[in-house]
C-alpha cells in the first residue's frame, strides 16, 4: 500500500501578493512520488478547530521538496499563512489521478483563472517537449501572481482581467473563446463555474480540468466531493481531481 | 499480555474500535480494525445529495451526503473484495419501507458477520421516519429480528427522551445491540449567501451529549451498547468504556486521519497494560454512580 501519511517541516512559507502564499514543504517521498495535477491534504493544526484538512494542489517539486501556492479565504488557510520555517505539517499525499500527458502532446494551453494557476509549474516542467501557451485571468492586475519562472521556461502568455487594467478587458474563458487556436490539449484549472461554464460551451474532447469540490477525508471514504460525469457520480478526490471536461455535468 | 477483545451478540471483536458506516475507504482497510460498517446500502442505486455533501462547525462537521449508494447488486460485488481483509464485517442497511429493510436483510444474513439497521439517517425522510414513528419502529425491528439469525444491531437516532423508549423496544424485540448514535439534525447558516446548510452534525461536539445518554441507557437496560459519538482518540475511547459501550465506533475521525484508529487500540492497550488489567471486559461499565439522571 502506498505510505500516504507523512508529518513535514516546513522551510519556507512566503507572502507572494496580497493574500497568496507559497509555501514550501520537505518531503523526499512525496518530492519522488507527486504527479502534476495530484494534491497533498493538510491538517493545519492540531485539535478540533479547525478539524478538516485542507486540499492544496501540488504547485511545483524541486529536489526533496514540494511546494504549495494557496489563498487566504478561511479559517484554515489563515493559519496556514502563519506557519514558519521549522514548522511540521501532517500531511497526506500525494492523493488523486493527476494530469495524463503523452508525448504526442506537443502544443499545449494551460488556460486558468485567480488561483487556479497554482498546479501549472509543475506541468510545465512534466511537459519537456511541448509548445506551451497559458492563458491566465485575474479581476484585476494586483491579482496577477508573478509569472517569471514560467516566462523562463519559454512559456507564450496571454493574461487577461475583467476590469481592463492588464492584458485583455474580460474573463480567461471570453478571451480563450475569442482566440480560437487549435491546441493537442488542454489544462484547466480555476473557479468551479468557470469550468462548468466551459464544460457547456464547448464539448472539448482534448481537455482536462482540475476540479475541486469541499472535501472531508480526501481518501475515498466519506462520499463528500462528488462530482457527476457522463459515467455516473464520481469522487473529486479519488477518481479525480482531474477530469476529462468534456466528461462533466452540472448536478 | 493483554485481552482487547470484546463481543456483541454472536460475534467476538479482537478489540472495540469499530470504523463506523460511511467513513472509511474500503482501499484503505487492514485487518487491525475491531470491525468494519460499509456505507448503507440501499435496494436500489441511490445518488445522494448534490454537493457540498460537508460543512465544518467549531470541533464537528455536519455531513448531507444522502445516502449515496451504488445499491444491493454492486454492493455484493464489492463485498468480495472487503471480505478479503480478515476482520468482522457488519452491513449497514437503509431503506424507506418495512419490506426494503426485509429483502436486504434477507440476502445479507449468510454474507456478513452482523447486520446495523440505519433508521436514523437524518438525510434521507424516509429512512428518518423510522426514528420517528414507533409503531413503525417496532414493526420493523421485530420483523428484522424474525429473519436475521446473525448479530443484529439497531442505530439509533440521538434525540433525547426518545432514545431511551427507543432502546427499550429494541430490548423488548430481542436485538443484540444498539449504536448510540447516528448524527444529530443540525444546521449552519452561511451569512454571504444567506443560506442554510443541513445535515448530520458530527465529532468532538456532540461527545458530551452521546457519552450522556450511552450512560442512562446502561443505568436502565441490559442490553449491549456500541458507543459512536466524537471519539478522537484512546482516552474518549475509554470514557465510553467506562459508561458501558462494549464496543466504539470511529467516524468523524476518519475523515481527519484514516490511520489514527490505530492509535487508539494501542492507546487502549498501553492504558491497561499500565493499570495491570488483563482483560477489556474488567473496565467496561466501571464509572462509580454519578449524578442522578433525567426522570423518564
Amino acid at each position: 500500500m502506498q505510505k500516504i501519511k507523512h508529518i513535514c517541516k516546513v522551510l519556507k512559507n512566503e507572502e507572494i501578493i496580497e493574500n497568496v502564499f507559497k509555501m514550501k514543504i520537505l518531503s523526499p517521498y512525496i518530492a519522488k512520488n507527486a504527479k502534476a495535477g495530484q494534491f497533498v491534504h493538510i491538517k493545519v493544526a492540531e485539535g478540533h478547530h479547525p478539524l478538516l484538512r485542507r486540499p492544496f494542489c501540488i504547485h511545483d517539486i524541486e529536489e526533496e521538496t514540494f511546494s504549495i501556492l494557496y489563498k487566504i479565504k478561511g479559517l484554515g488557510t489563515k493559519i496556514l499563512s502563519c506557519k514558519k520555517e521549522g514548522d511540521f505539517l501532517d500531511v497526506l499525499g500525494p492523493l488523486g489521478n493527476g494530469f495524463s500527458i503523452k508525448e504526442e502532446f506537443k502544443n499545449v494551453l494551460f488556460l486558468c483563472g485567480g488561483i487556479g494557476i497554482a498546479p501549472f509549474p509543475l506541468l510545465a516542467k512534466k511537459l519537456v517537449d511541448a509548445s506551451i501557451t497559458l492563458l491566465y485571468g485575474v479581476k484585476k492586475k494586483n491579482e496577477i501572481i508573478p509569472l517569471k519562472d514560467l516566462e523562463k521556461m519559454g512559456i507564450e502568455i496571454l493574461l487577461s482581467t475583467e476590469d481592463g487594467s492588464a492584458g485583455y478587458k474580460g474573463t480567461a474563458l471570453e478571451l480563450f473563446l475569442k482566440i480560437k487556436r487549435d491546441f493537442d490539449q488542454i489544462y484547466i484549472c480555476g473557479p468551479k463555474e468557470m469550468l462548468f461554464s466551459l464544460a457547456s460551451i464547448k464539448k472539448e474532447t482534448h481537455s482536462q480540468a482540475l476540479f475541486e469540490e469541499r472535501m472531508g477525508c480526501g481518501v475515498g471514504g466519506c462520499g463528500c466531493c462528488v462530482i457527476r460525469t457522463v459515467d455516473g457520480i464520481k469522487k473529486v478526490c479519488e477518481d479525480g481531481p482531474v477530469f476529462p471536461l468534456w466528461k462533466i455535468k452540472r448536478w | 499480555m493483554v485481552d482487547l477483545s470484546t463481543c456483541i451478540g454472536k460475534i467476538v471483536l479482537k478489540n472495540p474500535v469499530i470504523l463506523a458506516s460511511g467513513t472509511y475507504s474500503p482501499s484503505l482497510l487492514s485487518c487491525d480494525a475491531g470491525a468494519f460498517v460499509t456505507k448503507s446500502v440501499t435496494l436500489s442505486p441511490c445518488e445522494g445529495a448534490p454537493p457540498p455533501r460537508i460543512h465544518e462547525v467549531e470541533a464537528g462537521i455536519i455531513n448531507a451526503v444522502g445516502l449515496q449508494n451504488p445499491g444491493l447488486e454492486k454492493f455484493l460485488e464489492e463485498l468480495n473484495d472487503l471480505k478479503k481483509v480478515k476482520i468482522p464485517i457488519i452491513a449497514s442497511i437503509a431503506g424507506e419501507t418495512i419490506k426494503d429493510y426485509c429483502r436486504l436483510a434477507e440476502c445479507l444474513k449468510d454474507k456478513v458477520d452482523a447486520i446495523e439497521v440505519n433508521i436514523s439517517c437524518p438525510n434521507k425522510e424516509g429512512v428518518f421516519t423510522f426514528s420517528k414513528d414507533f409503531f413503525l419502529m417496532k414493526e420493523l425491528i421485530s420483523t428484522l429480528r424474525n429473519i436475521i439469525p446473525i448479530t443484529l444491531i439497531i442505530k439509533l437516532s440521538p434525540i433525547p427522551f426518545f432514545v431511551l423508549d427507543a432502546v427499550k423496544l429494541c430490548k423488548d424485540a430481542g436485538v443484540d445491540a444498539v449504536c448510540v448514535a447516528n448524527t444529530l439534525p443540525a444546521m449552519a447558516v452561511l451569512i454571504k449567501e444567506r443560506n442554510g446548510f443541513f445535515g448530520g452534525l458530527s465529532g468532538p461536539a456532540i461527545k458530551p451529549i452521546i457519552l450522556r445518554m450511552v450512560y442512562e441507557i446502561k443505568k436502565r437496560f441490559d442490553i449491549s451498547v456500541i458507543g459512536c459519538g466524537g471519539i478522537m482518540n484512546w482516552e474518549d475511547a475509554l470514557e465510553y468504556l467506562l459508561v458501558g459501550a462494549v464496543a466504539v465506533q470511529v467516524g468523524t475521525l476518519n475523515l481527519v486521519d484514516p490511520f489514527a484508529y490505530k492509535d487508539i487500540i494501542k492507546g487502549l492497550k498501553e492504558f491497561l497494560m499500565k493499570e495491570g488489567i488483563k482483560e477489556l471486559s474488567q473496565i467496561i461499565g466501571k464509572i462509580k454512580d454519578g449524578r442522578a439522571c433525567y426522570s423518564t
